[in-house]
């Protein structure tokens, strides 16, 4: 499952030249980046830097969904993600979970969310739908809250609630990468614990890539952090390095808070 | 605060109230003046055996049953013709084409067809299928006239419907390694749906009370049809040659009231349903 995982300098998600236009808009500029497998890796920067756009062209969204003009390259364990189309692209979004900024449930029940990634690869056998289910709920924290009431309608959940299950929903095939789009950012702060340590349990069995525009929280759990700014990558360095003495002032000047 | 003011914020929000309550009372009285007005004039006519009796004399004397049958077949395969058709038009509309050209063209060309008479959809019908395809005056050529009739409302209802499910299902099921058509399929359309049936209802609801179009395509005959090919008389022709030709005023207005009668019980079952199929999307 995870390939990567038994050397510790092993690059799972591999970027280079990496830019993204929508029409005439250039989101991001010749990106070159490296995810270590087994690690989470944080991306932070103000609203509009680029970090979305980025993380959804790992696993092929922002050129299928939002029409965006995508240039370099992208390698997820080896396998070259941008010329993907069809059955090779849903093969590589069941290796690569996301998890989107607002709790985005299906309007379906607890199980039928969790098992939706499931059921579209063609699993029909419910004994397996329901191990898959509950391995994926215990892994996101969830299932003891919800184990009595998986018929319950996913909508009728809390807010945390609901974006735990989504983390479950996103793990339920056993992905080797787990992306998440400012997944914090709707939650309270302990809920937010929670699901920090949902995202620190993860690793090193996965690799994390943890978009997020709180820089504490990339701070509290990430292993190495990029920092973006207007399309432009400005450096990464080892989360604590980052923190303590970075390279770019521009980067210190965000880190402390005086702009973004 | 503005001088050039009529009224305080107070009184105009009584007036508009007032206002609005009269327009939505003014809607809801032409409608039940009308109902009653059909029911009470055909009260008379109305029975068990009216209902479920062959007509007699033209119409002057018995029931109405194979009108009501043939009222059903039309409408149904009007149905199944504009149903699907419809329905797939519109996920190529919503899902599948980014706003150019063509499609601008092709929702034009809807709106155009939504606005053409009922007649001339029944002249249409006529010289194409009754006459040119050799379907004859039948329940088939109604219904297909009648289903190309009411495709516009499928097609623009069940379009809007689509566009108003959020884009954020589709970013899930997606990212899930659902297939484009499997996320339609499995989220998408499923969460349309009561749109999709709104669309659907509407046009089963024209092309029940639909007479003109009718008239032309499946013919006059007032007997009980057996097949497809078969000429037969709708509920609203029939009420039309009862009142035209002067053969019973009892009768039309029986007839009405059991038109009437129809379209209503079609509106608040849709109504029911969609509410119990809506249930667990809310």
């Amino acid at each position: 499952m995870t390939i990567g995982a038994a050397a510790p300098d092993a690059v799972m998600i591999d970027i280079s030249n990496l830019s993204i236009r929508y029409a005439a808009r250039e989101i991001l500029r010749q990106t070159t980046l490296q995810v270590f497998s087994g690690t989470i890796h944080g991306i932070v920067g103000p609203a509009g830097s680029g970090k979305s756009s980025l993380l959804r062209s790992m696993n092929g969204l922002s050129a299928e969904r939002d029409g965006a003009i995508i240039t370099g390259r992208i390698t997820v364990d080896g396998l070259d993600v941008l010329p993907l189309r069809g059955d090779a692209l849903a093969a590589l979004r069941r290796r690569m979970g996301i998890v989107f900024a607002t709790p985005q449930p299906l309007p379906r029940t607890i199980f039928e969310n969790v098992a939706y990634a499931a059921r579209v690869a063609g699993i029909r056998d419910q004994a397996t739908l329901a191990g898959m289910v509950e391995r994926a709920l215990r892994t996101a924290q969830l299932w003891d809250e919800v184990a009595d009431r998986l018929d319950l309608m996913a909508a009728r959940l809390s807010g945390g609630q609901q974006q735990r299950l989504c983390i479950a929903r996103a793990l339920a095939l056993g992905p080797s990468v787990l992306l998440l789009d400012e997944p914090c950012s709707a939650l309270d702060p302990i809920t937010t614990r929670r699901i920090e340590d949902t995202l620190v349990s993860l690793t090193p069995a996965m690799t994390v890539v943890l978009v997020t525009n709180n820089v504490r929280q990339a701070e509290r759990i990430a292993t190495r952090t990029s920092f973006l700014l207007m399309g432009e990558l400005v450096e990464t360095a080892p989360t604590a390095r980052l923190f303590a003495d970075a390279g770019d002032s521009r980067t210190r000047e965000y880190l402390e808070g005086r702009f973004g | 605060m503005s001088s050039s003011r009529l009224f305080a914020p107070r009184v105009t929000q009584q007036i508009a109230t007032v206002l609005l309550w009269l327009a939505t009372g003014a809607t809801v009285g032409v409608l039940l003046f009308i109902v009653g007005f059909v029911l009470r004039r055909g009260a008379s006519a109305l029975s068990w055996d009216f209902l479920l009796s062959s007509p007699r004399h033209s119409g002057a004397l018995g029931g109405i049953l194979p009108t009501v049958v043939s009222t059903f077949y039309v409408s149904a395969a009007a149905v199944a013709v504009a149903a699907p058709l419809g329905v797939a038009a519109a996920i190529y509309l919503a899902e599948y084409t980014q706003d150019s050209r063509l499609t601008r063209a092709i929702r034009s060309g809807t709106e155009a067809l939504a606005g053409i008479p009922s007649i001339i959809f029944g002249l249409f019908g006529f010289a194409f299928f009754v006459t040119t395809l050799g379907m004859g005056w039948s329940i088939l050529s109604g219904g297909l006239t009648l289903g190309l009739m009411i495709l516009p409302t499928v097609i623009r209802t069940s379009e809007e419907a689509l566009r108003s499910v959020p884009p954020h299902y589709r970013d899930v099921a997606q990212s899930l390694g659902a297939s484009k058509w499997q996320s339609i399929r499995t989220v998408v359309l499923p969460a349309a749906a009561p749109g999709v049936m709104t669309g659907v209802v509407l046009g089963i609801g024209r092309a029940v009370s639909e007479t003109a179009a009718v008239i032309f395509t499946a013919g006059v005959a007032l007997k009980m049809p057996w097949s497809p090919f078969d000429s037969a008389r709708t509920m609203s022709v029939h009420f039309y040659t009862l009142t035209m030709e002067g053969i019973s005023d009892d009768m039309a207005y029986g007839t009405a009231s059991v038109l009437v009668i129809t379209i209503l019980t079609i509106n608040i079952a849709a109504y029911w349903l969609m509410n119990r199929l809506t249930r667990n999307y809310r």
